[in-house]
């Protein structure tokens, strides 16, 4: 009985170990880069968070939400999840929102790109709650994480870190990040988790605008695509996708907005790549899931976009446009993919 | 899990309440902890600073002044309570604090000039705000069930995060 139960893991393995990295489209082999990932500590999450996350874990693995959590949020859980879905690279996100999502350090996510530094690059940030006493320290903080190998830009969320996208007291960051050559991302859209701001000057890019006209040398991406998790909507799609028309240094990031929880029947997630081509932006889409959030979520979200790109009609170029091609014109470093 | 009857809330005003009672027994292996709720009432006055028109609805914010545990996730603010004012003036009104989420209290306000419900949309003309912050708990002492404060908005555009600052 015992070995009945095995022979299909051994198959199922000698199988997983033949498959190349990367998607077929059209009989053509296209890697993947997914550039947004978190890894992280379960005790530096609040408390109300914590609750939140474990109920969205599947059974069986709620029952036991910190141990999941430390194998899975490890730079080597990551990767292991990058490559049971095939995917050839990943970017983990440094976090400082203590108030909502928690705590990821920059010194975290440096040591997990030098843990894998062919597989792995990673986003800094920085703390902002207390700006007037301390954003000097902070800035040089950052740029001092920045300065590491493998570190290629800034994770910002101004909902989770609660500032507003207009105040020109935090354009420092943006200053900061186009000297230095390094693109900032930034979670744009409502969040479903608890203690988020849901105003809009925290969630609409509208209110960015300012600061992606006054800093044309940075490199602003523009996360979720400024998807309504809240009211599971798109939300502010049509503001970002403007901003993308207007500005050469704006790029678009469709990370969790197709999600089985976030986009149940998959229609949001087609409609929205359907207006990324009919505005003529798919040079500017860089692809991220947001994993690896319960185990298989990276694969899963995968083909949910591949499948709702196919949906929106894109070719095979317009796929890896999307999957890897935009990401390496953007970061360099094409040897993640070869 | 917060758990509280209105009618224990009204019986026992101005004082510590713990909403957690016989019900909550009842059903305890629900709950992890009781959340003890003190019902504070703020009166006061709201007012603008010269060279802002005077006229419009008048947005109100009430946050712990930090909450959490920890060098990394204790932080400034954490919302209690929201409401909004129809003009600015006198300001009376009743907030539950659940008190052991956080320490102090702050007071946020801004005037929305326009009638948007935003503060300081894109292409919209400033509207100011204001914070005052009280960081002893002497709103919590037996007796003081009442905390009166003063406000004049007076920075443009600055959200709860850096009205202390500006203010």
């Amino acid at each position: 009985m015992r070995r009945l139960c095995l022979l299909p893991l051994v198959f199922a393995l000698t199988c997983a170990e033949s498959q190349p990295y990367g998607v077929e489209i059209d009989g053509e082999q296209i890697p993947v880069i997914d550039m947004h990932l978190h890894p992280g500590d379960w005790d530096s999450i609040p408390p109300e968070t914590r609750s939140y996350l474990t109920e969205r874990f599947p059974f069986p693995f709620k029952l036991n939400a910190a141990k999941l959590a430390a194998g899975i949020l490890s730079p080597s859980g990551i990767v292991e999840e990058l490559d049971a879905a095939g995917i050839h690279a990943g970017v983990l996100f440094a976090v400082y929102a203590p108030r909502t999502v928690g705590i990821a350090t920059n010194e975290l996510v440096i040591r997990g790109v030098g843990q894998y530094p062919r597989r792995l690059l990673g986003l800094a940030s920085l703390r902002v709650d207390r700006w007037a006493t301390d954003s000097a320290s902070q800035l040089a903080r950052l740029e001092a994480a920045l300065s590491k190998e493998g570190m290629i830009g800034i994770k910002l969320a101004h909902a989770h870190m609660h500032f507003r996208m207009d105040d020109p007291a935090y354009f420092g960051i943006y200053e900061l990040a186009g000297r230095l050559g390094k693109a900032v991302y930034l979670h744009t859209g409502s969040s479903p988790f608890p203690g988020t701001s849901r105003e809009p000057a925290y969630t609409d890019p509208t209110y960015l605008e300012p600061a992606i006209a006054a800093y044309p040398q940075t490199i602003f991406i523009l996360g979720h695509l400024g998807y309504d998790f809240a009211n599971r909507q798109p939300g502010a799609l049509e503001a970002c996708l403007e901003l993308a028309r207007r500005y050469p240094n704006v790029y678009l990031e469709p990370s969790a907005l197709g999600s089985e929880g976030s986009d149940p029947d998959g229609e949001n997630f087609k409609k929205t790549f359907e207006r990324i081509k009919e505005s003529g932006v798919i040079d500017r889409v860089i692809y991220g899931s947001d994993g690896p959030q319960s185990p298989g979520f990276v694969a899963t979200y995968l083909e949910r976009t591949v499948a709702a790109m196919q949906a929106a009609g894109y070719t095979a170029d317009e796929v890896r446009a999307v999957l890897s091609g935009n990401f390496v014109r953007v970061f360099g470093r094409e040897w993640l993919i070869q | 899990m917060i758990f509280f009857s209105s009618i224990a809330l009204r019986r026992l005003r101005g004082r510590t309440i713990l909403a957690a009672p016989l019900l909550a027994l009842a059903v305890s292996a629900c709950f992890s902890a009781d959340h003890r709720l003190y019902e504070l009432r703020l009166t006061g006055e709201i007012d603008v600073a010269p060279g802002f028109p005077a006229a419009g609805r008048v947005h109100v914010e009430v946050h712990h002044q930090s909450r959490g545990d920890g060098p990394l996730l204790e932080r400034p603010l954490g919302l209690i309570d929201a409401f909004e004012l129809p003009a600015l003036g006198p300001v009376d009104h009743l907030v539950t604090v659940p008190i052991d989420e956080g320490e102090g209290l702050v007071v946020y306000a801004w005037l929305d000039l326009d009638g948007d419900g935003l503060l300081c949309a894109p292409g919209a003309a400033p509207e100011p705000s204001a914070a005052v912050e009280f960081p002893d708990q002497e709103f919590l002492n037996e007796g003081a069930h009442q905390l009166d404060f003063a406000l004049t908005l007076s920075a443009p555009c600055i959200g709860p995060e850096r009205a202390l600052d500006a203010s």
